[in-house]
């Protein structure tokens, strides 16, 4: 009975039983000796295996479509700025080389610098701020006279890593908002660095109860990751890296960041709504 | 033995290795059609006056209408949707709904067009669905995307009202389904007293809206710096637990978030209903001017070909144009071809023949406005026209008003028609509004429905 051998594994004899054949991790079973018995049994074997494998299959299938919506998601927070940005940028764009207007927003007043490169030709505005930015890049901002922050100066970056598409010629009508806190300025004060992803959130997607809130923002845990909580809401357009870090007297040019395009832009005039 | 034995021990595995898998897809079945029934709720009903013929041999008798109460992130899984009995995807069971008046061919030439337009969306010609690096013919030339192509790439950056989103429009028992929140229909029986629906074309207006999400935590130099000083080969191990150490400051972050979630509740009672009032006449009383007094085909519903520019332009509004939901078409060929083609055959052969066609509805949703931002007043414009020769009775449109959007009370205008409207809530955050014509629309007649809605405002944006 078991005269025969494996041609995958060659163990001859068989080590096991010929009845057990079937469990045999091997596919091809030509074994010397008692051929016709075992073509039988390998025929059965075979139909037994179909309908095992068929339903494995179904299995795999009913399964796919759940495992398909668990996206994986390989940038987080603790992604280096400019790599995300770097990313998009791959993908073939609609507006190429076009400037995206971001626009900044202090509590209260306070004074904007946009960096492109070391400390030479910043732009300066005061809050609300806006300049058009490249997709791609990371841009050194310095916040500074904050109103209710004597003496404060923080400098977080922005990153671009999307772009809207609006008609022709409205584009500075539509800046990307970034909306700086007091809360958030506090905890940059204590330490700690906040992010913030700003993402465009779907008309239908949007939650009936916020919808007469002005960007407003979701709060997740450190150990969460806010891109993915980001993209699963809306499209990822600009993060915001906030913390108490200060250049010093000889800091190295590229904390100001690498040279990448920078514009000044008008405000809209809808950058101050009074409805009255 | 032994083998015939075990060869039916291990058939009878897989057997029921396979009956399990199809009990398991039953189930998933089932809990999607439990999920599509909760769809409809009892507690959701409105009066309906329409009874519906369907096609082939069901008839479904008059019924309340039953909306949707689901979330928005809910309705998006609709369209996955499938009938259990078919293993399809819900079409229309129940009376015809029609999605295009008329269709077309995306790359028919038209001698009616000029050649500089055809396959153009601004034109009367349905536009093709664009890809990035593919842009359409006319963009092509101007060497830009023009702003129907990246509305439809980017349908997220706008507000889009009228035309029918996710699941189809259908009805169930009589009741209404797949009438999500943008959706907007409009049903109608013709002189024999067959009931039919029509979908409106799609407009959209550039109006993105942002949101964030915020995460705080601690810089990992600073833990490690609480560890430095005492760190030798044997305490090594402890610069390990710098970890723990984050993980405790953490939670303080998540107190600090705690703190945020109060600050925005406190900013509720800052809204200032009466600083938004000044804004709503003045736009209202701009727009409407500019809509009737420049557009022919808003006052006669007859399409002028130096229309087309300015046409395009409001219907365009960075307007979704797809094969099926071309209503520009509609207009430009149904209107302009029909009524000048049965015009001479009415002069030559005589008036006896006139009422041979029956009714067809023909009905074009418009925005005053390419873009807006929060606050903005957008009037929405439906011009309808009865292209047949018999009339048309009970005539309703039904507009699911998308959440972003807000309902100016007053501000509807049935022209020189008369109408009522009903609104409804649509449990998302906004209305339905069902404007219904008091009389019988004539053929080859036609009338305008205005009504106004704002961008919803920021509540503290209005002090």
């Amino acid at each position: 009975m078991t005269g025969g051998g494996c041609v995958r594994c060659n163990r001859r004899p068989f080590p096991l039983p010929l009845n057990s054949h079937s469990v045999h991790p091997v596919l091809s079973l030509k074994p010397e000796g008692v051929q016709t018995v075992r073509t039988i049994q390998c025929s059965t074997t075979w139909f037994t295996r179909l309908v095992t494998a068929t339903g494995f299959l179904i299995t795999l299938g009913c399964l796919l479509p759940a495992n398909a919506q668990q996206r994986y998601y390989p940038l987080d927070q603790t992604t280096p700025p400019g790599v995300y940005g770097k990313w998009s940028g791959y993908q073939v764009p609609v507006r190429p080389q076009a400037l995206q207007p971001v626009k900044i927003e202090l509590p209260g007043t306070g004074q904007v610098t946009f960096f492109s490169h070391a400390r030479s030709k910043p732009l300066v505005a005061a809050a609300p701020a806006q300049a058009a930015i490249a997709l791609g890049h990371s841009y050194r901002l310095q916040i500074s006279n904050i109103q209710d922050y004597p003496g404060v100066e923080l400098y977080p970056t922005i990153e671009l890593v999307d772009v809207l598409h609006p008609p022709a010629g409205q584009e500075d009508q539509f800046p990307i908002p970034v909306t700086i806190t007091e809360e958030e300025i506090d905890q940059a004060l204590s330490g700690r660095l906040v992010t913030k992803v700003v993402y465009l959130e779907p008309a239908a997607e949007a939650n009936p109860l916020l919808l007469n809130r002005k960007n407003p923002t979701l709060i997740v845990s450190p150990q969460e990751n806010v891109i993915k909580e980001a993209d699963l809401r809306g499209r990822p357009m600009l993060i915001l890296r906030l913390g108490s870090r200060t250049p010093v007297i000889n800091e190295n040019p590229a904390f100001f960041g690498n040279g990448a395009p920078l514009s000044p832009t008008a405000l809209p005039p809808t950058a101050l709504p009074r409805m009255r | 033995m032994n083998t015939n034995t075990h060869t039916f021990k291990t058939g009878l595995r897989g057997l029921l290795v396979l009956v399990t898998i199809c009990c398991l897809s039953a189930c998933s079945s089932m809990s999607r059609q439990a999920a599509t029934s909760s769809v409809i709720s009892p507690n959701q009903t409105l009066e309906s006056s329409t009874s519906c013929k369907a096609v082939g041999t069901a008839t479904v008798s008059s019924g309340p209408i039953v909306l949707p109460s689901v979330t928005p992130s809910f309705i998006q899984q609709t369209s996955a949707w499938v009938d259990p009995s078919t293993n399809q995807p819900y079409a229309a069971p129940v009376s015809r709904v029609n999605h295009s008046a008329i269709s077309f061919s995306a790359a028919e030439a038209r001698a009616d067009v000029p050649v500089h337009l055809q396959g153009h969306p601004n034109s009367i010609h349905p536009h093709h669905t664009p890809t990035v690096g593919d842009p359409c013919r006319m963009c092509q030339l101007h060497g830009t995307m023009c702003d129907a192509c990246l509305s439809l790439l980017f349908p997220d950056e706008y507000i889009s009202d009228g035309g029918d989103r996710g699941l189809p429009f259908h009805y169930e028992d009589g009741r209404y389904a797949g009438f999500e929140s943008a959706d907007t229909i409009v049903e109608y029986k013709d002189h024999t007293g067959e009931s039919e629906v029509k979908v409106t074309n799609r407009v959209s207006v550039y109006s993105p809206r942002f949101a964030a999400v915020r995460t705080v935590s601690v810089p990992s130099e600073g833990t490690v710096s609480q560890f430095a000083s005492g760190a030798d080969k044997t305490l090594k191990l402890h610069d390990l637990n710098a970890g723990i150490g984050s993980t405790l400051h953490n939670e303080y972050a998540s107190a600090g978030g705690v703190r945020m979630r109060a600050r925005p509740s406190g900013l509720e009672g800052e809204s200032d209903p009466d600083t938004v009032g000044q804004i709503t006449t003045a736009g209202r009383n701009d727009k409407l001017q500019n809509i009737f007094q420049n557009l022919l085909f808003l006052s006669t519903g007859r399409f002028e070909q130096s229309e087309a520019a300015t046409l395009a332009e409001h219907m365009n509004a960075a307007e979704q144009w797809t094969r099926h939901l071309s209503p520009t078409i509609t207009a430009h060929t149904s209107s302009g071809n029909q009524v000048e083609a049965r015009f001479k055959p009415m002069e030559i052969v005589g008036l006896e023949d006139s009422r041979k066609t029956r009714g067809e509805l023909q009905i074009v949703k418009l925005a005053d406005k390419k873009v807006a931002v929060a606050g903005d007043v957008i009037t929405f414009t439906l011009r309808y026209d009865n292209l047949g020769d018999f009339e048309l009775k009970s005539i309703r449109i039904v507009d699911n008003l998308t959440p972003r959007l807000e309902y100016i009370e007053g501000s509807v205008s049935f022209g020189d028609r008369e109408g009522t409207l009903q609104s409804y809530d649509n449990n998302e955050g906004s209305l339905i509004l069902q404007f219904k014509l008091n009389e019988d629309l004539p053929g080859h007649t036609g009338g305008v429905i205005t009504f106004q809605t704002r961008v919803r405002p920021f509540a503290n944006e209005t002090e």
